[in-house]
């Protein structure tokens, strides 16, 4: 298996460090790329809306220096445009070079300035010859307070002597009577929708469009109707028709009996129809004594112009011919007020941003407009002869135009400025004269003064010979981010003791053991903090774009703190999700889970073992009911239940019972399979301690009723018979040791005897009873040694104290063998052996020394009891499975014991055991036999003895060798 | 003649091995435990020992060790612990023969006698010409067709001669009772009954001490005999 490798805790810190160190790098890069590539100012004075300016320049290109850029010749550009138009402020708010607010302004012929001014005076139409003139101070003055007008109540006479004429209604058209009968009709629901809004609101636009589809309607009845309908207002009142047109702005004049007639309904009318122009009066009311008064909407009083030719004007209703004419000239002192006070606000905002302490811009620019040269500088230079030579030679960059001597000069570094587009730069004031401008424009490169293009200047030169280098150290910032995040994703978790080996450790730290929905909900939180946090820098950074140029690398600071701040967030929840995963516990962990475990499961579970005890507490009769009885009888009634349900109720009760009588059967299936499986561990149990495997245990756990008992009446048996054969294994160990024991301390003075018994023989004693006593001596103690050797054996057989040392043993070569070992033997006792054996190899599985123990001890048998002068028999057969090797021989005592007994321990042949022989050797046989998987078996009959041995055969893989 | 010593915590033992010892002519040190044993050993001059297994203060084991690292004196271990781990034991340690007890003391002294004729002829080994075979103690003149066991001629028949020539040629071979017959009397072994096997008991009778616990002509049982390497 592949170990893993585990970072230090040490390494872990170090490698997160670099990781938010390459965001930090990342995103400061970028912010500085961006900060330093903008200017932007806010132009600000008294009077006029304030503006901003914003260039941008691409710090990538190649252009070393700022002049060099568009940007450069931008910024220029506006400047040119502001010194003209300051050029043209100052014709209108200037005298002899100096402000002057005591200057008197025609507000006719300034708000028409643009369009006509120089034929103003030849219009024939007498309604321009007053004018009306105000004071330059006053019209900046009543910008800061507003022009008020105010609520007049005038009757019919008052209206006459203040406009000279009939009041004027800017309705869109006067209606007939018939035309007034028939909108009466339709507009008396209108009205009434209306009464609910307000007095002089609106009409909703779909009441208007009605109306209009319904004006439409009546279009050509209009048409026949006309002629009829204006005869009597004209005859009534005399009609005073402004710009009669098609419908639109038609004015039509309404004569007071025509409204005093029309009551409520027609006021209505003539709300609709009042609503909205300036011009038109506010309300017509007739009042009780039949009087009609007008309500209009004049200017209060103070604004009433100056007197410059004693005409003795007091109101500008003086001025005017009539209420239209008061209207317009309304109109125009708004106009003039609004313009002059924003001239006049550009205007000073000029004076001081192109004065020559606060621009690196110097210029001479001459213009004339109505009539007037006006001239502009700001250069230290006051003559204006000499100027070309003296800006060509003075400033970095230049620009010289004079289209009067075709004379365009300049050394700017991109196509910006040509002669077309300054052509149009000074044609955009109509009243100015384009071909008689002259301007000079320099541009001192050393930036002496801290204006617009210095600071650009600064952050330009201070960014773009390095911006290569912050690119690339952005770019590998990024990359170190990204690469750390990979391995982080890979390694995070895994942890290795400081100074351990080289296997990790999967650790958490306290922050993956906050449940996973917490911690998904406090991310998602972190994440909408994060972004709200964002909008606002981003708003921030938006609505004070000029601050932010001046603090560009605080600025920097905060937003790549910003990034690193997300950064670190993300980092945290995704590594804690990535060990939840690794770790396995994003689901264990989760409040799901937990909800699953304590609130579903365990519930659950306890029902089943409140369940499982009945069953193990009751009886077998309850236990029998239990599981058939409780089928049954559920399915019973249920089935019952459904086909009543079939009969009388509604079927859908079906969809309930038929899911109940599933579920229930199921269960118990389930619980019968249970029980039956726990039962057939139960058997294999039974049959492992039945091959001997007495070790084996049947877990109790989750056994119940009888199959519990059964297990555990196995168990007891099982070590039952466990401590039994330990303590049988035990008894005879104890006794093999006990006799190995003896034997050792039997062996010692045993040795001595035999020795001196020698050394006795050796005295060459002839008496003869000493002489037959030591021969006595000499024998018994020989038979002495015999006896504890064999006894030694014996019990090392029964103990099972021996190891075989299994091998291929060819029986025939055996036999042969034994019976050359003991041909002497024989011949002694007289015994003639006929033996019987295939011409082969007989193969047999058997330790070598063993198998010859047994042949031994078979034939030192024979030897000791076969009855002298008789044959020995022995016959080997195989019978393809196994080999059998019997011996016959005649017994010289007859056997009085059964054939069984022989093999016992200390058995013998005769009962008073004179003879010589352990008693052991048959029954050491016979163990050994059995132990090399034989079977040995004595048979007697009469004085026949017959020892038969059986072995399984080995296959005869080889054939015999010749 | 050779000086012994004979080492066992039973004084009688000692004393019966001493007097079949005089009686051969050898002179007896006795030490009735290890330590006895060692400091003999040191100060006289040693030319075999006859070393118990279980003695107080020192047993046996420990005290053939002992000796083992600075003399290569022969040592019989005389043990009354039959079993083969404790004679396979006994012989690891150093030992050049293990016999159990109650020993025949025939055997004790003819074991005694082979061990020093090879402790004491030990590197007087004359020229051996091609013809002469040599397992342990047992060497066969082919030329000459001499058969001495520790340098004592040993009579054979001829066949009991060219049985264990073949055996003792092909030291470490296991010849099953067919193929030596068939090697000795150059004849198809079909039926050959015991002869083999009883030639060979004779073999053995002549040139082993014990014949029972045979040195050189070992019976692998159920396969064959054989004649071990040295």
């Amino acid at each position: 298996m592949k170990t893993k490798r585990g970072l230090t805790r040490k390494k872990s810190v170090l490698y997160h460090i670099l990781q938010q160190l390459g965001m930090w790098l990342a995103a400061m890069s970028a912010a500085c790329l961006v900060l330093y590539s903008f200017i932007s100012v806010k132009v600000e004075n008294e009077n006029i809306v304030s503006r901003r300016l914003t260039y941008d320049w691409n710090l990538f290109s190649e252009s070393r220096h700022f002049d060099e850029t568009e940007s450069f010749d931008s910024i220029l550009w506006d400047s040119l445009h502001d010194i003209i138009r300051y050029n043209v402020a100052k014709s209108q708010l200037e005298r002899d070079g100096v402000f002057d607010g005591s200057k008197v302004i025609d507000i006719q012929s300034f708000v028409n300035r643009r369009e006509n001014g120089t034929e103003l005076s030849g219009k024939e139409d007498d309604e321009y010859l007053v004018p009306v003139e105000y004071y330059l101070k006053d019209l900046i003055k009543w910008q800061k307070y507003g022009i008020n007008y105010i609520s007049t109540v005038l009757s019919e006479e008052q209206f006459v002597f203040y406009f000279g004429n009939k009041y004027y209604v800017n309705a869109d058209r006067y209606l007939t009577g018939e035309e007034v009968d028939a909108l009466g009709a339709y507009l008396e629901d209108v009205y009434l929708a209306q009464l609910f809004s307000e007095y002089y609101g609106y009409i909703s636009g779909d009441v208007y469009e009605k109306y209009e589809e319904y004006m439409e309607k009546y279009e050509e009845y209009e048409e026949y109707m006309v002629g009829p309908a204006e005869e009597p207002a004209a005859e009534a009142e005399g009609v005073s028709k402004g710009q009669s047109g098609s419908g639109a702005s038609a004015s039509v004049g309404i004569t007071v009996t025509k409204i005093t007639e029309i009551t409520q309904l027609h006021e209505a009318m003539a709300d609709i129809l009042l609503d909205g122009g300036d011009s038109c009066v506010e309300d017509i009311y007739v009042d009780s004594t039949g009087e009609v008064w007008v309500v209009v909407r004049m200017l209060e009083e103070r604004y009433q112009p100056i007197d410059t030719r004693n005409n003795t004007i007091d109101t500008i209703a003086d001025c005017a011919n009539g209420w239209d004419r008061y209207n317009l000239i309304c109109g125009w002192l708004e106009q003039a007020v609004a313009d002059i006070s924003y001239n006049y606000g550009e205007y000073l905002g000029f004076q001081e941003r192109y004065s020559a302490e606060n621009s690196n811009i110097d210029y001479h620019c001459e213009m004339s407009m109505m009539g007037e040269s006006v001239r502009v500088s700001n250069s230290s230079l006051d003559s204006w002869t000499g100027l070309d030579e003296y800006y060509r030679e003075n400033y970095g960059r230049y620009l010289i135009y004079r289209p009067e001597d075709m004379i365009f000069e300049t050394n700017m570094g991109t196509e910006w400025f040509n002669e077309e587009s300054l052509f149009e730069a000074f044609s955009k004031y109509e009243y100015a004269y384009p071909e008689t401008a002259h301007i000079w424009l320099g541009i001192d490169t050393s930036y002496p003064a801290e204006d617009i293009i210095s600071r650009a200047n600064d952050a330009y030169a201070a960014v773009h010979p390095v911006v290569y280098l912050i690119a690339a150290a952005g770019v590998a910032g990024l990359l170190l981010w990204f690469g750390l995040f990979l391995y982080l994703s890979v390694k995070t978790g895994w942890r290795r003791e400081e100074g351990g080996e080289e296997g990790a450790v999967l650790t958490l730290g306290w922050f993956d053991d906050i449940p996973t929905e917490l911690t998904a909900g406090i991310g998602a939180g972190a994440a909408c903090l994060l972004v709200i946090a964002g909008k606002m820098l981003l708003e921030y950074f938006y609505s004070f774009l000029e601050t932010v140029c001046v603090h560009r690398f605080q600025n920097a600071l905060l937003l790549s703190g910003y990034a690193v701040l997300c950064s670190l967030l993300f980092c945290l929840f995704w590594y804690s999700l990535l060990r939840r995963i690794k770790a396995h516990t994003l689901w264990k962990n989760s409040l799901l889970c937990m909800l699953w475990q304590k609130g579903i499961k365990r519930p659950l579970c306890a029902l089943g073992r409140m369940l499982l005890k009945f069953y193990d507490n009751s009886g077998v009769f309850f236990r029998s009911l239990f599981i058939l009885g409780g089928i049954m009888g559920l399915n019973l009634f249920f089935g019952f239940y459904c086909a009543t349900a079939v009969m009388y109720h509604n079927r859908l009760f079906l969809l309930l019972f038929i899911p109940m009588i599933v579920f229930t059967d199921a269960a118990v299936l389930s619980f019968w399979i249970y029980h039956h499986l726990k039962r057939k561990r139960i058997i294999e149990a039974i049959k492992r301690i039945r091959e001997g495997e007495l070790d084996c245990q049947i877990g109790l756990e989750k056994m119940h009723g009888e199959n519990r008992q059964l297990a555990e009446a196995v168990n007891s048996i099982g070590a039952g018979i466990k401590t039994a054969v330990e303590t049988s294994m035990k008894d005879e160990r104890l006794k093999a040791d006990l006799i190995t024991n003896v034997s050792h301390d039997i062996k010692t003075p045993l040795t001595s005897i035999i020795n001196y018994v020698d050394l006795l023989k050796r005295e060459r004693i002839e008496q003869e009873p000493a002489k037959t006593y030591i021969g006595v001596l000499e024998n018994k103690s020989w038979r002495l040694k015999q006896l504890t050797d064999d006894l030694l054996e014996a019990s090392k057989i029964s103990s099972g104290n021996i190891t075989l040392h299994p091998e291929n043993i060819d029986l025939t070569e055996l036999l042969k063998q034994a019976l050359g070992e003991f041909s002497e033997k024989f011949e002694e006792k007289n015994l003639t052996v006929i033996e019987s054996c295939p011409q082969k190899e007989v193969c047999i599985e058997a330790d070598s020394r063993r198998i010859w123990r047994v042949m031994e001890n078979l034939f030192n048998n024979i030897c000791k009891y076969a009855l002298s002068g008789t044959r020995v028999y022995l016959d080997m057969q195989t019978n393809g499975e196994e080999v059998t090797l019997s011996m016959k021989n005649i017994s010289a005592q007859s056997l009085n014991i059964p054939a069984e007994e022989l093999t016992e321990r200390f058995i013998r042949g005769d009962v008073s055991r004179n003879t010589e022989g352990s008693g052991l050797g048959l029954s050491i046989a016979k163990s050994l036999v059995e132990m090399q998987k034989g079977r040995f078996e004595i048979y007697l009959d009469g004085d026949l003895f017959k020892v038969t041995l059986v072995f399984p055969l080995l296959d005869k893989k080889e054939e015999s060798q010749p | 003649m050779a000086n012994i010593l004979v080492c066992d915590d039973d004084k009688e033992i000692v004393e019966a091995i001493e007097i079949y010892l005089r009686n051969e002519g050898y002179t007896i040190y006795k030490a009735y435990n290890g330590e006895d044993a060692l400091a003999i050993l040191r100060k006289e001059e040693i030319h075999l020992v006859i070393m118990d297994v279980m003695m107080p203060k020192l047993d046996g084991i420990h005290a053939t060790v002992k000796i083992r690292e600075c003399s290569s004196v022969p040592i019989i271990i005389l043990s009354a612990k039959s079993e083969d781990t404790d004679k396979i034991l006994g012989l690891n340690i150093g030992a050049d023969d293990y016999i159990t007890k109650p020993f025949n003391p025939l055997e004790l002294v003819a074991r005694v006698k082979s061990n020093l004729r090879r402790y004491t002829k030990l590197g007087s080994m004359p020229k051996e010409s091609s013809a002469i075979y040599r397992i342990g103690g047992l060497c066969i003149n082919d030329e000459t067709k001499e058969v001495t066991v520790d340098e004592e001629a040993v009579r054979l028949t001829p066949i009991e001669y060219s049985i264990l020539l073949l055996l003792v040629k092909n030291a470490g071979r296991v010849f099953s009772i067919d193929q030596i017959y068939e090697n000795i009397w150059n004849e198809e072994a079909i039926g050959a009954d015991n002869t083999v096997a009883v030639h060979i008991r004779h073999i053995r009778e002549k040139i082993e001490i014990n014949p029972k616990e045979p040195k050189y002509v070992k019976v692998v049982w159920g396969v064959g005999y054989k004649v071990d390497r040295q």
